[in-house]
């Protein structure tokens, strides 16, 4: 759409980035007489020289390069476990580079222009001013098929009682998390400036008796997810090099694989067997992994069938994770998740 | 010629003249960006790769 490209007249002589004139970043040819001259040479996202904005930014950009949103380490981290060496070699080369590093945020994928998900974006954020933050135009347009319409309920369940409150994504992942600390990180969860529950909600100052015990009751054992996520999240299945995954909501509560103690909400990954068969790999450790991972699901309700009766996880067993549940020809751990709730003592 | 064709004739000659004489002044980045009608004018929309999937 043309007005994805329609620059804010009054930044101007405002903006210190556009005062640099547009082909100190956007090269092409300002003087030129046609558009096509114009455009020649032209540098569509510069900021994906992350050098550029580094000029003046020098420590953010440092930080940010090895942030796991510029590297995408993550995205290998999650499946290198799954493969031989030889097989990794091939996975980067084939798989890493040219797929799942087209995916990074450059800086003005957060502060200039939303990213473009499947070729359609909506172009500049406001006009190309530089702004600190718009989530709804750049977090969601990447995360919009899981996390994001989990939070504001567009998935069909209902919205996250902290989106409901006004909270948006960089109330709890700071900009120190997204810019990195200098480390870089393997997965999201060895980041130290990763957000949690506790960094607000302290136990011990429930106002409610019953919601104070069931805190220490369950403290160590169960995630605040498990009992605070207010239903069905989105869960992807069958994903493979030549096309892409399904979606489909479901729940499931299992043992967390990271630690292998904790009762968790569990999200199905999109890997399956013959995901890479078209690039020849054929993941020779595909059953060292799960298929379901410990997920921190965006639909946090302070009341769920879970924290009003014990009756739902320790009687029904609602939720939970079962061995019929499980994908068909998923990987041999997938059962060790399956977890039973304990019987009350009455 | 009738006055039907000769307008939007007219007009096009000189949105023509408009934007290329504009563009030579070294301006022209700015002159298409910040003009929303004549940047319609110019929008050619993208192919879109209907292989691409979320996150």
């Amino acid at each position: 759409m043309y007005l994805g490209y329609l620059i804010d007249k009054r930044l101007i002589g405002k903006d210190i980035h556009l005062a640099m004139g547009c082909a100190s970043c956007h090269k092409g040819n300002d003087v030129a007489a046609t558009r096509e001259e114009a455009h020649k040479g032209l540098v569509k996202r510069p900021s994906d020289n992350i050098a550029l904005c580094a000029r003046c930014h020098g420590k953010i950009a440092d930080k940010y390069s090895k942030s796991l949103h510029y590297t995408t380490y993550g995205q290998r981290h999650g499946i290198m476990k799954r493969l031989g060496a030889e097989e990794l070699k091939r996975f980067d080369d084939k798989v890493f580079e040219q797929s799942c590093r087209s995916c990074h945020a450059s800086c003005g994928s957060c502060h200039v222009k939303a990213p473009p998900v499947g070729g359609i974006g909506i172009g500049l954020i406001k006009g190309h001013k530089f702004i600190r933050k718009d989530e709804g135009k750049t977090c969601a347009f990447c995360h919009g098929g899981r996390v994001y319409t989990e939070y504001t309920g567009e998935y069909g369940g209902r919205a996250d009682v902290h989106y409901q409150k006004g909270k948006m994504c960089i109330d709890c992942h700071s900009k120190e998390e997204m810019h990195g600390d200098g480390t870089r990180y393997l997965s999201k969860n060895d980041v130290k400036t990763r957000p949690a529950c506790k960094n607000c909600h302290k136990t011990g100052r429930e106002t409610k008796l019953t919601a104070r015990l069931s805190h220490r009751n369950h403290e160590g054992k169960v995630s605040c997810y498990g009992c605070h996520s207010g239903g069905e999240y989105r869960n992807c299945r069958d994903c493979h090099v030549e096309s892409h995954s399904q979606a489909q909501p479901g729940f499931a509560l299992g043992l967390n694989p990271r630690d292998g103690k904790t009762l968790t909400t569990l999200r199905l990954i999109p890997t399956a067997r013959d995901t890479f068969k078209a690039v020849g790999i054929k993941m020779e450790r595909y059953d060292a992994v799960p298929n379901y991972w410990d997920t921190p699901a965006h639909n946090i309700r302070k009341r769920t069938p879970r924290t009003r009766s014990c009756d739902a996880c320790h009687v029904e067993g609602k939720g939970f994770l079962t061995k019929e549940q499980l994908i068909k020809n998923g990987s041999k751990m997938n059962d060790k998740l399956i977890v039973k709730p304990k019987p009350l003592n009455r | 010629m009738k006055k039907g064709v000769f307008l939007p004739a007219a007009l096009i000659v000189l949105l023509i003249f408009t934007v290329s004489g504009l563009a030579a002044s070294g301006k022209g980045c700015i002159t298409c960006h910040t003009d929303g009608e004549l940047l319609k004018s110019l929008y050619k929309p993208p192919v879109i790769d209907a292989g691409a999937g979320e996150g």
